[in-house]
């Protein structure tokens, strides 16, 4: 390395691996950074002469350990980290026997794949940015190791290596629009640091309080016309109709209540639903969750993806989990009725609790049926009996144990969401009314800029729906009886005085909706993250199709790979026009550009200049071959010369111009 | 332009021209190197009216001249100046060797050794002689016009490239024209007659032609041609090396003077071509033998390979 390579090329190198190491450092085990940096600094040692490269022992037992470290780090190999980790370890390790200018591009390859990785992790924007600055980075080395010892500048590896990507630039976006786009591959691996994420299918008293303190985001929904104004903006996700005394979950699956696939015979629950408004149509791009439910507005339609089905409680599944950003539309009706015929043994399944437990409830629940003469008045009771008496809606409710109904009804009055939409649908069904719980988000932040909703986890929310005779399933929401300003403006709003909305992260964009500009700053980066998303990460086969059919009509999916390779080629004949000119040829003056064109004139005529042809000895030539025009040549070369070789700038460029034209006339018109 | 100043010049290409017959372009370019500063290289076989051409000039230039035949015993001190002890003063004084003038006359140069060569040609370069660690400045102005035989003739010391370097133009004499031959086989011994003709320039008349010449104009274009065919000399594989920094400058220098004696107060490229042989054929090397196929010198050979227009 040292005799083959010059010095600065392993500064470059060193640095590139660092920066391509870093962000995966970061999500890796603290032993894997450790390594790497060990591995660095010997390597350091060696390029200042003060250690020696590790003899054939050192090096085995170094992958030896490694590769031990990764099997008990993970268990198995069977998961993408190890092999990432694997990945990353070789990296490092090949860094300590690095001698020849080969191993050199080894290990420069290899920070190619290593910079691969990263979009593994992360295809965000700035994440992408990232990851185009080490791929530069890296080649910056490559062109290090190919400088001449006499002519080390330390920044020109740089210069060339950004002169090289901006060069790849064009042809990067034709792969990327043209490339025949196949199946998704980063959502292949399984990854063990994928964690589900967002709602979860069962709801104890106090579960969504963690993702009250989380401010990751959930999903953004683009509708195509005007917003629903926010107190609809009630987000299904999933419904909860079986309570065991503590925790509501989902109901267990019975074949009539089959979900309504689209291309097959649609079940009979669906002709009970009737609509009632106009429909709003939206988009939802939502975050990876590792969950199948989707969230959308009530009363969803049944959708047109293949890969979604409409459950019987109202919302959209998805077949397979969200592993990846997700992206579907969707239809809903805002003023509709639901199951107004729900037969005895389904209205059963909604009036069910345990045989026993939380004695206080139940009987509060009877006396109320019997002093109120209709289901409808008993909920209103009941949310009165929320506003009127001390109950307090708080993001730190006190630990419940036990009949925890009764404890939160009677007893601490302190909660949230789910304690609210839990106990009243607990009294509904004690009062023998059908009632179930919905959870999922409700509320979200406009974004003006992207013109879409934004909702964050900390929007997550539940509330119950009762079934009335006549009118079907009806959303009521304890909560907004309680705190109003939770639903009309938000959880930082509803928590102002309390001071506990993302308590446990001390700084956040979102706490700081005082500065104007800086939420003028968090739309931006919101809405450019959105545009990324959908455009660039979202450009999927159906897009590709879409966008290319714009500029060739029917255009079909094999036709891509001819386009892809005539427009490659194309760009590659480009940028070699544009270097060859660039580099034979300089910027051909104005005066050149005058006198080539007064040449080209009498070329025709069979008068070509010869190329070490100076313009006098020229215009003599012509004066004495075409003597009916030497007054005119004349006048033409004495101009000339004066001008470009006297720089007598009173002949003006016009003048010269015209008189090429007069004589380009003479020669065309020969009866002049 | 002093119309004064132009007839003295037409005079000086006259008289010389009645002097050495049927050689106007050869008188020219000699003419060229003294207005364009420079010094003057006449290379041809003996008995091509070298010297002659060389007495010509220092006497109708009007300049203090001096003449050194250079053999293979000639010393530096016969050539600088040496410093010996006065019997009468009782003291140590300088005596000016020959070169103490404004035209030097070196005949023969490359029949001396190089350490004679070189003590001439460091003074052609600074302007100055150091001898016995005093530094005496030359005349203003200071010409060599040197002559010298083709290399392969027997008893040459050949000039090395760094001192053929100093030479402004290289101008080969060759063999005359019949009529001219008649001419001088008719009216017998030329130098009779630079013996009867008068000097039509002085000192401070070739310094202020100088200073017109340096006045030129030179376009943007020109330069770009200029370049052009440096560029050239120092990409093409026909040829050892390419044109030094000095050589470009000397190419310059010399078309200035040449559109000068023109009578034109801007360069053209018709200026550059007609003395690029005579700058270049002697600071380049032809290594590959493409000149030689085209019995062109390297310096012509070079005008006809690169575009004058861009």
């Amino acid at each position: 390395m040292i005799a083959l390579a010059p010095r600065n090329a392993l500064a470059w190198m060193l640095i590139a691996q660092l920066v391509v190491l870093l962000p995966q450092l970061l999500r890796f085990p603290w032993w894997i950074s450790a390594v790497c940096f060990f591995c660095g600094l010997w390597r350091v040692l060696i390029f200042q002469q003060r250690a020696a490269y590790p003899g054939w022992p050192i090096k085995g037992f170094l992958v030896l350990v490694s590769l031990v470290c990764l099997v008990v780090q993970w268990g198995s190999m069977l998961s993408l980290e190890p092999w990432v980790g694997l990945l990353l370890l070789m990296f490092s390790l090949k860094l300590l026997e690095m001698q020849r200018s080969g191993d050199v591009y080894q290990v420069i390859l290899l920070g190619y794949f290593v910079a691969l990785t990263h979009f593994l992790y992360d295809q965000s924007f700035s994440g992408s940015s990232y990851t185009f600055a080490c791929v530069t980075m890296l080649t910056a080395s490559l062109v290090g190791c190919q400088q001449v010892r006499a002519d080390l500048r330390p920044w020109l590896p740089l210069r060339k290596a950004i002169s090289l990507i901006l060069q790849a630039v064009p042809l990067m976006l034709v792969l990327f629009v043209l490339f025949p786009r196949l199946a998704p591959l980063w959502s292949i691996p399984q990854q063990h640091s994928m964690t589900v994420t967002g709602i979860s299918d069962r709801m104890t008293m106090g579960s969504i309080s963690e993702l009250t303190q989380s401010s990751e985001l959930a999903f953004r929904a683009t509708f195509q016309a005007s917003l629903p104004n926010s107190q609809f903006l009630y987000w299904r996700g999933l419904v909860l109709t079986e309570f065991d005394g503590k925790t509501w979950q989902r109901p267990p699956f019975q074949p009539k209540n089959r979900l309504s696939r689209p291309g097959r015979s649609q079940p009979d629950w669906l002709s009970e639903r009737q609509a009632l408004s106009e429909p709003i149509a939206y988009q939802i791009m939502m975050e990876p969750s590792q969950q199948q439910w989707l969230f959308t507005l009530p009363m969803v339609m049944p959708a047109v993806s293949s890969k979604i089905g409409l459950s019987r409680d109202q919302h959209l599944v998805s077949f397979e989990p969200i592993r990846s950003r997700f992206r579907f539309d969707a239809v809903s009706v805002l003023s509709f009725r639901t199951d107004t015929g729900l037969a005895d043994s389904q209205q059963e399944r909604y009036l069910t609790l345990p045989v026993d437990g939380n004695p206080l409830s139940r009987r509060f629940a009877a006396r109320l049926k019997a002093s109120r003469s209709s289901n409808q008045a008993v909920a209103q009771a009941v949310l009165d009996y929320f506003r009127e008496e001390q109950f307090y809606y708080t993001l730190r409710p006190d630990r419940l144990e036990g009949e925890v109904v009764d404890q939160f009804l009677f007893g601490s009055r302190r909660g949230f969401c789910g304690h609210f939409a839990g106990s009243f649908a607990f009294l509904m069904r004690a009062a023998g009314i059908p009632a179930r719980v919905v959870v999922g988000y409700q509320g979200g932040e406009y974004n003006p800029i992207g013109n879409y909703i934004e909702v964050r986890q900390f929007d997550a929310h539940a509330w119950s729906e009762i079934w009335l005779q006549g009118r079907g399933w009806v959303r009521i929401d304890p909560t907004a009886a309680v705190a109003p300003e939770r639903i009309e403006m938000g959880l930082q709003a509803a928590m102002q005085e309390e001071g506990s909305f993302l308590e446990n992260i001390p700084v956040s964009w979102l706490k700081m909706r005082g500065f104007a500009w800086l939420t003028e700053l968090r739309f931006q980066i919101s809405a450019w993250a959105h545009y990324w998303n959908s455009f660039v990460v979202g450009y999927d086969p159906v897009m590709q199709i879409n966008l290319l059919s714009r500029i060739w009509e029917d255009i079909q999916p094999q036709d891509l790979a001819h386009i892809t390779i005539v427009a490659f080629i194309g760009i590659i004949v480009l940028l070699a026009i544009i270097m060859l000119r660039s580099t034979n040829s300089r910027r051909s003056s104005q005066m050149s550009i005058l006198f080539n064109r007064f040449a080209a004139l009498f070329a025709q005529l069979g008068y070509a200049r010869a190329i070490d042809e100076a313009p006098l000895d020229y215009c003599k030539r012509l004066m004495s071959q075409r003597p009916e025009l030497a007054e005119a040549i004349q006048d033409f070369s004495s101009s000339y010369m004066t001008r470009c070789y006297g720089n007598d700038m009173s002949i003006s460029v016009d003048a010269l111009d015209r008189k090429i034209n007069g004589l380009k006339m003479r020669l065309l018109s020969p009866m002049l | 332009m002093d119309v004064d100043i132009r007839q003295n010049l037409q005079n000086t290409l006259d008289t010389l021209n009645s002097i050495v017959l049927g050689k106007p372009r050869e008188i020219k370019l000699a003419l060229t190197a003294v207005l364009g500063g420079g010094h003057l290289l006449i290379e041809d076989l003996p008995g091509m009216g070298k010297t002659t051409l060389a007495q010509a000039m220092s006497k109708v230039l009007g300049l203090s001249h001096q003449r050194i035949q250079f053999t293979s015993d000639v010393l530096p001190s016969d050539v600088l100046g040496v410093t010996v002890f006065s019997q009468i003063d009782g003291e140590f004084s300088f005596h000016q060797g020959p070169i103490f003038c404004n035209l030097l006359l070196a005949d023969e140069i490359n029949r001396t050794t190089p350490k004679s060569q070189s003590a001439l040609l460091e003074a052609m370069e600074e302007g100055s002689v150091t001898t016995e660690g005093v530094t005496r400045e030359l005349p203003d102005p200071f010409f060599v016009i040197a002559t010298q035989n083709p290399n392969h003739q027997t008893g040459t010391y050949p000039l090395p490239e760094s001192q053929l370097d100093r030479f402004l133009l290289r101008v080969q004499l060759g063999y005359p024209d019949s009529a001219s031959e008649r001419i001088l086989l008719e009216s017998g011994n030329r130098r009779n007659l630079i013996a009867s003709c008068d000097a039509v320039l002085d000192g401070e008349k070739v310094k202020a032609l100088q200073h017109e010449v340096s006045l030129l104009r030179v376009s943007e274009e020109l330069l770009d041609y200029l370049q052009r065919l440096a560029e050239f000399t120092r990409q093409s594989e026909a040829l050892r090396y390419g044109l030094s920094p000095r050589g470009v400058m000397a190419v310059l220098s010399a078309a200035k003077a040449w559109a000068y004696i023109a009578g034109r107060d801007y360069v053209i490229p018709e200026d550059i071509q007609a003395i690029f042989s005579s700058a270049t054929d002697h600071r380049l090397r032809d290594q590959s033998g493409k000149t030689m196929s085209t019995h062109l010198s390297i310096g012509e050979w070079i005008v006809t390979q690169v575009d004058v227009i861009n």
